[in-house]
């Protein structure tokens, strides 16, 4: 396995920027994921009722 | 949710403040304008595939209208239909009015202008050649101002928002704005040869990658992101309820945003593409099903417990359709990105059906949805027909289905046909006629279905018109909390305001990072994201100083949320292409010589791109036996490296042309453009008997080599000078082949020029483009 990549980055040097740049989307998704799913019932609905609170005015008659 | 508090340390006031809404009503009327127009295009488009004859004119034929149908579907009904959605949404999300109404019409009048010059510019001709960024070089710049002036007026009015949290749909408007902008750019990069002419800067396989990351990338974020946030805001507004989980919401924006930009590869599975770029892109796309699912069912359980209201409301009908074709466009994309499926699927109807799904399942049903819900409210009355929106519902989803299974079954048929092979080996249908006569039937199947999506769109804006003559222009109104005396906004603040300077440099940086190299790119890339850490320091700093409130706390993860998502898009999106597209020059080279194009070539070349044959022939032989066997030897990446820009194209109405040099007589395609259908009964290729009196100016082609040769083909100084000499003396060649079968065609008439092309398709470097070897021509064809 190892050797396999170490041929596919030798083949592809510049491979090491799109495995960087994964790295680094699936660390902060892991961590967006952590901070949801961490959050107590109920503390996310002041922001879920945000649409539905916002205009005085253009009601349809 | 009016309390938040401002960081600033000023007392704070209740104040009345009354949203734009003008500008929401004008996006609204020129999206349902310009829908027509873009639907009137496809059933146009749609009749010429069933029916050859509906090509009537050189400047309405097929190659011509379809890149209009696709731009004014894409940029003129959805664009504006955005604008809209985000203008009234944003407002009231935030609490802030849009803080510049000059901007506000710059955008408006800017987009209208740029979408006339679209409908003037593409029927004459004038295109860059690529798809869904076919507009010349002008229309691009013109483009991106008006796009940074959107973004300017945005921001601004979130900087300006008395709600401090940012409600998700924001967020989805944040990735959108800042992406296509970015897309845009680097996908524009092009060098000027005329005032509405240009090569592009990337050649070949790099040109193939950067427009599929662009192509792929303008469906997430144009088409996609957008309509999202619109989701998440109108239809808890329109069931009266909150979106069923906020926390599903949060991984799905996340999930999507990543896992998208990486996706685009799929575009070019089986393709010359190293093969680690194609995984990636199939790897990705399969696992986009997670999210766009989760963001289906989302918008789908928001109304739970209200079918009753589904039922008796056109409006939420159309919400819960849309989203459903979401999901079902959003099946299909993954598996087609499987590469034994795209062997069969790629070129083929299917793609084309299956992108119905979105425009016209999602994007038309959100919309319309969208519409019926805010015109109402934006003239302070009732929707004049319930009935008659009810029935728009029910044509248009059985025009969609129409068009859907028609589609599906036309792919599958030709997809199976073109590699269907008997027990020796040998191609069942190896002309390539029966394989169009074949699906036909389904052409005209997918016309009716459009025709039916098309009628309802119509009484659409029947309905809408009369619902807002009988009402009168009403601006939405909130109380909201803010520090006193919050200053209008004066120009001056808004040229100099953080969010127009970062945003400056990031684009500076940006097209710097596309201009340069190597080094320099990755040199760019780090000050990007230094910046956008930089943005993000200076953001907490100013935090901190102040008490840190819970309040504020949100507040300041809301913007880190913002600053991390254009980070996050950037380097997973640019990063991802950098080292396939740096790469493709040097494999091309490892690939071996490559011929290059003589003048008259060019010129045939600069014809077949202003004609739009890329629409309707691919050149590029995936490595596949029946291809090998219907076309030849597999395209290499050495093929096609002085193209710019590319012509591997993405659909095949007509066969392949990689290798058409030499296949057929000089004779033979004069008669074929002629009437293809006369050569070859059946053909839906348009005729293009104006090639015979159109003329190539042959001193053009000088600056023509010379635009290539600045993007890098190597064409010596004296080829450059020699070049307009050089194509007269071929076309005497030409001429003179057809002379001896009878044919008389003028020396510079572009049917010489075009010839020469086709003739040079795919021919070894050494060989000289003569005339194929004279074969007598018949009326009945020679194969
Ligand atoms: C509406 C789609 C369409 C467009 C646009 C179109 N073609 Fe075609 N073309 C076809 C079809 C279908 C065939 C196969 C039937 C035939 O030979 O006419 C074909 C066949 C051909 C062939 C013969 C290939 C072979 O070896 O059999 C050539 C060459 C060709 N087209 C060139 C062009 C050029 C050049 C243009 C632009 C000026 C063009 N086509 C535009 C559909 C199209």
């Amino acid at each position: 396995m190892s050797r396999m990549m170490g041929e596919l980055f030798q083949s592809s040097p510049l491979l090491i920027w799109p495995v960087i740049s994964l790295s680094i989307f699936l660390l902060t998704f892991l961590a967006v994921l952590v901070v949801t799913l961490r959050k107590k019932p109920g503390e996310l609905d002041p922001l879920a009722a945000l649409p539905l609170a916002d205009d005085e005015n253009a009601r349809q008659p | 949710m009016t309390s938040a508090v401002s960081a600033q340390e000023k007392p704070l006031v209740e104040k009345r403040i009354t949203y734009n809404d003008s500008i929401a009503r004008w996006f609204v009327g020129a999206s349902v304008g310009w829908s027509l127009v873009a639907l009137l295009l496809g059933v146009i488009v749609a009749l010429q595939l069933a029916f050859q004859g509906a090509n009537v004119h050189p400047m309405l034929s097929y190659g011509r209208l379809r890149p209009l149908h696709t731009n004014a579907a894409i940029f003129a009904f959805v664009g504006n239909m955005l604008f809209a959605g985000v203008y009234y949404s944003t407002q009231r999300l935030v609490k802030a009015r849009l803080p510049s109404d000059t901007l506000a019409k710059v955008h408006f009048w800017g987009w209208q202008l740029i979408i006339v010059s679209a409908a003037l510019t593409l029927p004459l001709g004038f295109t860059q050649g690529k798809e869904y960024a076919e507009l010349a070089w002008p229309i691009d710049i013109a483009i991106a101002v008006v796009w940074v002036v959107f973004a300017i007026n945005f921001f601004w009015m979130l900087a300006n928002r008395a709600e401090k949290h940012l409600y998700v749909a924001v967020w989805f408007y944040i990735a959108t704005i800042v992406t296509v902008a970015v897309l845009h750019i680097v996908n524009s990069l092009v060098i000027p040869v005329g005032l509405l002419k240009s090569y592009s800067l990337f050649g070949g396989a790099q040109d193939a990658l950067v427009q599929w990351w662009y192509g792929h990338n303008a469906v997430a974020f144009f088409l996609t992101t957008p309509i999202l946030g619109i989701m998440y805001y109108f239809v808890p507004k329109a069931a009266d309820r909150p979106v069923y989980s906020y926390r599903l919401s949060i991984i799905h924006f996340w999930a999507l945003v990543f896992v998208y930009i990486w996706a685009g590869p799929h575009h070019l599975l089986n393709t010359a593409l190293p093969e680690w770029a194609q995984s990636l892109g199939m790897v990705f796309s399969v696992m986009l099903w997670a999210p766009s699912w989760g963001g289906m069912l989302n918008g789908l359980f928001t109304l739970r417990g209200a079918w009753d209201k589904v039922r008796a409301d056109p409006i939420l009908k159309f919400f819960a359709a849309g989203v459903t074709f979401y999901g079902m466009a959003t099946f299909e994309g993954p598996l087609l990105s499987i590469r034994a499926v795209s062997g069969l699927a790629h070129y083929t109807d299917w793609i084309v059906g299956h992108v119905h799904s979105g425009a016209l399942g999602w994007n038309g049903f959100m919309a319309a949805g969208m519409f019926y819900w805010m015109v109402p409210r934006l003239f302070g009355t009732k929707l004049h027909s319930t009935r008659l929106a009810e029935l728009h519902f029910w044509i248009g989803t059985i025009g969609i289905l129409l068009y859907m299974v028609s589609m599906w079954i036309a792919g599958v048929t030709q997809g199976l046909m073109w590699r269907a092979a008997d027990s020796e080996g040998t191609l069942v249908y190896s002309s390539f006629v029966e394989t169009v006569i074949a699906i036909r039937p389904m052409y005209y199947m997918r016309l009716i279905g459009g025709l039916m999506y098309l009628t309802g769109m119509i009484m659409m804006a029947y309905n809408l018109f009369v619902t807002a003559k009988s009402g009168a222009p009403v601006d939405g109104e909130a109380t909201v909390v803010v520090p006193e005396a919050e200053p209008e906004v004066k120009w001056s603040r808004l040229i100099a305001g953080r969010p127009v300077i970062v945003s400056a440099v990031v684009l500076g940086l940006l097209i710097m990072f596309g201009r340069g190299n190597v080094l320099t790119s990755v040199a760019f890339l780090v000050l990007l994201v230094a910046v956008g850490a930089g943005a993000l320091f200076i953001e907490a700093i100013s935090k901190r100083s102040a008490e840190p409130t819970w309040h504020r706390l949100l507040e300041g993860r809301a913007l880190l949320f913002t600053v991390l998502t254009v980070g996050a898009v950037l380097i997973g999106g640019v990063v991802q292409i950098i080292p396939a597209v740096l790469i493709a020059p040097e494999k091309a080279e490892e690939g071996g010589e490559t011929r290059l194009a003589s003048p008259l070539e060019i010129a045939g070349r600069d014809i077949y791109i202003r004609e739009g044959c890329y629409t309707c022939h691919s050149q590029m032989i995936r490595p596949f036996d029946f291809e090998a066997k219907r076309y030849g030897d597999a395209s290499t990446i050495a093929d096609s490296r002085f193209d710019h820009p590319f012509q591997w194209g993405s659909k095949r109405t007509g066969p392949d042309l990689a290798r058409e040099g030499r296949k057929n007589p000089n004779a033979w395609h004069y008669l074929h453009f002629m009437n293809p259908p006369e050569l070859s009964p059946g053909s839906n290729m348009p005729s293009y008997k104006h090639f015979e009196t159109g003329k190539v100016d042959f001193a053009d082609t000088e600056s023509s080599l010379r635009a290539l040769k600045a993007v890098g083909v190597p064409y010596s100084v004296e080829q450059v000078q020699r070049a307009p000499a050089a194509a007269k003396k071929q076309a005497e060649t030409i001429v003179k082949d057809l002379a001896e079968q009878g044919i008389t065609v003028a020396v510079d008439s572009e049917m010489v020029a075009i010839i020469a092309y086709m003739q040079s398709l795919g021919l070894p470097p050494e060989q000289e483009a003569a005339p194929a070897s004279p074969t007598q021509v018949n009326a009945s064809g020679l194969r």
